[in-house]
């Protein structure tokens, strides 16, 4: 992994070198850094998140999207461990001074690092997190989000059961720790808009896969569906308990988890698994931006598999060079910010994004997946649509 | 002898005693007042050796000794501040150089009187090193326990990891195993009466202890890093104890081997972690002893430092108080020799002026200023007072010398007076007889002086009319010598013959007749000419018969061509207008013409002045209208002979009408004239009998008249005779 990175970064860096060669004004170089989980429970996530910046750079450099500036891209691991994570955001904006930070993997090391952010005024875009902490516009001005909320993809799973299916009966497994906490508290007052409360909940210790218990709580009170908010690994161990001994309600995981990391997890069988997206299906025909992602990706790593987290990389990364983009005059931290706290929509070949003074959110969209038995989330329209087999 | 004693008695009464005794005095308490300083000097040095061989070395080591007393005691906290070995290492080095520093100079004190608070001092100062030393060996421990405490948590949090990742699976397991018979995915469960049984409920139950007592463990370890009291760190180890045992217990009933292989070196990990060597609580009870001991140490440097400062103190008082006395006794001495020697001084200086007071301001001064008084009037030459004697001293004797000078004045007076008037008169004489010598020579030389320069002006003239003359007989001698080549040639003509030869011989021969009668005539003129220049400068006083009118105009000619030959582009018309009637008179001719020479000289000077003043306004643009002319005319009035000279030129300006006939005036630039031509004309008229007068109007004319009394010869000679009585 470190050779392809000294590798990419080589050929950018001579990238940079060619076309200031021919250019007559050397470009201006606006350095992006990201810190996240490529290693541990969350590590896929991660490592997909850093494929689609890659990609969306090396698109952006190589058509010289805008003229006379490049864009370099440095990474760091922090094993979605907090302290890992200060120190390495510490590390990207003192030494290496890069111009934003992009793509943190988590609520919790995103809340460790956003304070250090906001006092340096870097700004801190696209973090992987759906948690609301990270949506108070007024709070964080720093602080730039492209995917929907945590809350707005639960009240869309529970909009959906108690519409589509009339379930009520709605159980819920979470991880003991602040990620897990917010989408049990943001359960709750998606329930609450109906009068309901959780029938049933499981608790499960962070980093480990001892999930049985949980499971063995949940069985016990037979609720009909069950949201999980927690990580791809105790997710899928979970789900797989709950068929063994019987358990068999409908499992609803937030994009947190990672369609394909859950995937590989589960592995093919009828899970009647769902799971929210808050981006389009990069299969999408007729949707420009997921052919140009598609594009980008064959061109960075040829072959790589493309997956909704490295789409969203992408497309967030796409997002944050149209803001810079607007700021061609003066390229300045400041500038781009404003430009996220404009009305004015973003276009981001045919996706499009709004902002405002207190709206730090691109997206408001939500797509359900469903679990085909082959071993892979397809996208459905409706919860009935999945089982029509 | 009685002659002596009478001598001696008598000099009593001398200034020259009075002057002795005074200077006695002043000498004698001059003397007085160098032994008092010269002993006091003595003594405020002994004193002052005192103060800086012994008070001020005792005062610098005092100060440098409270210096680094101080710098010990601020070593304690600052050892106890470090924060690493080499730090306490560092200060420890350095506190054992200010220790040596302060023995060092403690010593010093065993020579003074303040040896035995030195003593002290330095005990106390050793009894802080000793405390330092024992600090500094704690600080050392103190940084290897926490060393070792902070390996220690690290290894307490990997071991809790590695622990909670067991147990929580064990634990999930095993309950999910006992309600469900299932322990893995995909495996066919066993029934219930296998699965839900008493030991399957109590293995759960272990493992749930080991769970939470392994969490309480854990917790008690990690608290403890926290903990300030040592009482309470051996509570918790007292609980850590209970809760392993607990543990171990649970483990020991736990049937499932692989459970028990999995759970016991974790265990055991545990429980060395808490009971066995180097573990938490020891450590951190050992680093609270030593910080116990170290605070100890502090509280008891505090108190030597306290003592250490109050005996500096008391030392530097000590020291201080010696110094003071050293320099309060000097101040003293010299105090008294100040007082002792302004006694002596006042003493002696008003024991001196009372004297001379007396003797010099009371009695002498007054007679010396009536002697100087007197010998004043004496020399102003008052000898008729006598002069007074008073007393019997020097001055008395002066008076009585006085005295006897004045009478011999008096007398020498007298006899001088006589011969002094008569040589007086006898040297005046010779000098007036001198001064007339020496005016007679200036005045002729003078006189020749001008005759020189009068004979100047005329060698101009006469050469002129020399010249004339002269030409002539040079072109008629030329014109003869032609005239005679012709006659030869005529002579030898063989064509001529007799009568023809005779003819052009005559005609030649009247031509050279002719010829040599104008050689003669015009060389008689030169003679004639040279004659009179003769006559003029050698001619001599004599008066002897002139005629005025040939002498008036042959001289006015002499002065206008000697004028003409001095001035570049000169001009003048002289007319002569001169009397047929007038006779030769007896006169001094050669006089005479230098007065018609100066005054017809003046004259051309007066014309040609005004042309070239006029000329110089015609150089601006004036037409020159002016035309120079001079009238000669002579007149017979009877009894005289006037001549008159009038020029139409300057003019005489009305303020020196009066000065003109002056010695030494001249309107002339300094180098032209000498300013006695008109006085010697005059002089010389004044002489003949007659005068000279003149009319002038500035800018228009002078007319110049001279009037010569035809008997001028005979005043002449009765001038000269009288002269010659004169000088007999």
């Amino acid at each position: 992994m470190i050779v392809i990175r000294g590798l990419l970064i080589v050929f950018f860096v001579l990238q940079i070198f060619i076309t200031s060669l021919v250019a007559q004004d050397r470009p201006e170089i606006i350095r992006l850094g990201q810190s996240a989980a490529f290693s541990g429970p969350l590590g896929e996530l991660g490592k997909e998140y850093r494929l689609g910046i890659e990609a969306a750079i090396f698109e952006v450099n190589s058509k010289k999207i805008i003229p006379n500036v490049r864009f370099m891209f440095t990474y760091y691991d922090d094993g979605y461990e907090p302290n890992k994570a200060i120190q390495n955001t510490r590390k990207l904006i003192n030494e290496h001074k890069v111009f934003a930070l992009i793509g943190a993997v988590g609520t919790p090391t995103s809340r460790a690092v956003v304070p250090i952010t906001a006092e340096e005024g870097v700004p801190f875009v696209a973090p992987f997190t759906g948690a609301s902490l990270f949506r108070d516009a007024e709070e964080l001005p720093n602080v730039v989000n492209f995917r929907a909320s945590y809350k707005q993809e639960l009240d869309e799973m529970i909009d959906r059961l108690i519409d589509e299916k009339d379930i009520t009966r709605i159980g819920i497994l979470y991880q003991n720790d602040s990620f897990g906490k917010s989408g049990y508290q943001s359960t709750i007052a998606s329930l609450d808009r109906y009068g309901l409360k959780p029938v049933a909940s499981g608790l499960y210790e962070r980093n480990t896969t001892a999930v049985k218990t949980a499971v063995f709580d949940l069985f016990l009170l037979k609720p009909e569906a069950v949201i999980i908010v927690g990580a791809y690994k105790p997710a899928a161990a979970a789900i797989k308990w709950s068929h063994e001994i019987d358990f068999k309600p409908l499992f609803f995981n937030i994009s947190f988890v990672g369609s394909q990391s859950l995937e590989k997890e589960l592995g093919p069988g009828d899970y009647n698994v769902f799971m929210t997206q808050v981006i389009p299906n990069y299969k999408t025909d007729g949707l420009e931006i997921a052919a140009k992602y598609r594009d980008a990706l064959e061109n960075v790593w040829p072959g790589a598999a493309p997956s909704y987290v490295s789409f969203e990389g992408y497309t967030s990364t796409r997002m944050f060079v149209a803001a810079v983009a607007r700021c061609i005059e003066n390229i300045e931290r400041e500038c781009v910010l404003n430009q996220f706290k404009q009305k004015k929509p973003f276009n981001i070949s045919g996706l499009e994004l709004t902002f405002g003074p207190d709206d730090n959110q691109g997206s408001d969209q939500i797509y359900l997946t469903a679990f085909h038995p082959r071993g892979e989330f397809i996208p459905i329209k409706s919860i009935t649509e999945a089982f029509v087999r | 002898m009685s002659d002596m004693f009478k001598r001696l008695v008598a000099l009593r009464y001398r200034i020259a005693t009075y002057f002795y005794s005074a200077v006695g005095l002043s000498a004698f308490t001059t003397v007085l007042m160098i032994l008092v300083a010269w002993y006091s000097f003595e003594r405020i040095t002994t004193s002052q050796d005192e103060i800086n061989n012994l008070t001020m070395p005792a005062m610098v080591s005092i100060v440098s000794i409270s210096k680094l007393s101080s710098e010990l005691v601020a070593a304690v906290p600052k050892i106890r501040a470090s924060n690493s070995r080499r730090e306490v290492e560092f200060l420890a080095e350095e506190t054992g150089k200010i220790r040596i520093e302060l023995a060092r100079q403690l010593s010093q004190f065993q020579n003074f009187k303040q040896a035995n608070e030195a003593a002290q001092f330095l005990s106390l100062a050793n009894e802080l090193d000793n405390d330092i030393r024992t600090l500094e060996e704690s600080m050392i421990q103190l940084f290897e326990f926490r060393r070792k405490l902070v390996q220690y948590r690290e290894k307490l949090q990997i071991t809790e990891n590695q622990f909670r990742r067991a147990i929580i699976p064990l634990t999930d397991d095993q309950f999910f195993y006992l309600m469900t018979g299932r322990n893995e995915i995909g495996a066919t469960p066993v029934s219930k009466n296998v699965h839900f049984t008493i030991n399957e409920l109590n293995a759960y139950r272990h493992i749930s202890v080991i769970e939470q007592q392994s969490n309480n463990a854990f917790q008690l370890l990690v608290g403890s890093g926290t903990i300030t009291d040592v009482a309470f760190v051996r509570v918790r180890s007292e609980l850590f104890e209970a809760a392993v045992d607990t543990m171990k217990r649970s483990i020991e009933l736990i049937n499932n081997p692989d459970v028990k292989a999995k759970i016991k070196p974790l265990f055991q990990q545990l429980n060395t972690l808490g009971l066995g060597e180097d573990n938490g609580f020891y450590l951190k009870e050992q680093e609270l002893q030593l910080l116990d001991n170290q605070a100890d140490i502090v509280n008891r440097s505090r108190e030597i430092s306290a003592k250490l400062a109050t005996d500096a103190e008391l030392l530097i008082t000590k020291v201080q108080n010696q110094a003071a006395t050293s320099v309060m006794e000097t101040v003293q001495l010299i105090g008294t020799s100040r007082s002792i020697i302004i006694s002596v001084g006042i003493v002696g200086i008003v024991g001196t002026a009372t004297v001379v007071w007396l003797l010099i301001g009371r009695s002498l001064i007054p007679r010396l200023q009536y002697l100087s008084k007197r010998m004043y009037s004496m020399g102003k030459g008052d000898l008729a007072d006598f002069v007074e004697v008073v007393g019997k001293d020097e001055i008395a004797d002066m008076a009585s010398a006085l005295e006897i000078f004045r009478k011999s004045a008096l007398e020498a007076r007298r006899l001088n007076l006589v011969e002094e008037l008569s040589k007086d008169l006898i040297a005046k004489n010779a000098e007036l007889q001198s001064v007339l010598d020496q005016l007679q020579s200036a005045q002729s030389q003078i006189v020749m002086r001008e005759k020189l320069a009068a004979l100047g002006e005329l060698t101009a003239g006469v050469a002129h009319e020399i010249k004339n003359p002269l030409n002539f007989v040079t072109n008629f001698s030329d014109s003869s010598k032609e005239l005679i080549e012709e006659f030869d040639e005529i002579m030898d003509d063989p064509e001529l013959d007799d009568e023809e030869r005779k003819e052009e011989i005559e005609s030649i021969i009247k031509m050279l007749s002719d010829n040599v009668k104008r050689i003669k005539d015009h060389g008689s003129r030169a003679v004639r000419i040279v004659n009179d220049m003769l006559r003029m400068g050698r001619g001599g006083g004599q008066a002897q018969e002139t005629n005025i009118n040939q002498l008036v105009e042959q001289h006015a000619k002499l002065a206008f061509h000697g004028v003409r030959a001095a001035t570049e582009g000169f001009k003048v018309k002289i007319q002569y207008d001169l009397a047929p009637d007038i006779e030769s008179i007896e006169v001094v001719s050669q006089d005479i013409g230098r007065v018609i020479l100066n005054l017809v000289g003046n004259s051309c000077y007066a014309t040609h002045k005004k042309r070239m003043e006029a000329q110089e306004d015609a150089d601006y643009g004036a037409a020159i209208e002016y035309v120079p002319q001079l009238n000669i005319c002579t007149k017979n009035d009877g009894d005289n002979i006037l001549i008159i000279i009038r020029d139409n030129g300057k003019g005489i300006p009305e303020d020196i009408k009066d000065k003109i006939f002056n010695p030494f005036f001249t309107t002339k630039p300094t180098d032209e004239g000498t300013g006695l031509g008109l006085a010697l004309c005059n002089d010389i008229i004044q002489k003949h009998g007659g005068e000279i007068t003149f009319e002038s109007e500035e800018g228009k004319f002078t007319e110049m008249t001279v009037t010569i009394p035809k008997d001028a010869g005979k005043i002449l000679a009765e001038a000269e005779a009288m002269e010659i009585d004169g000088k007999g």
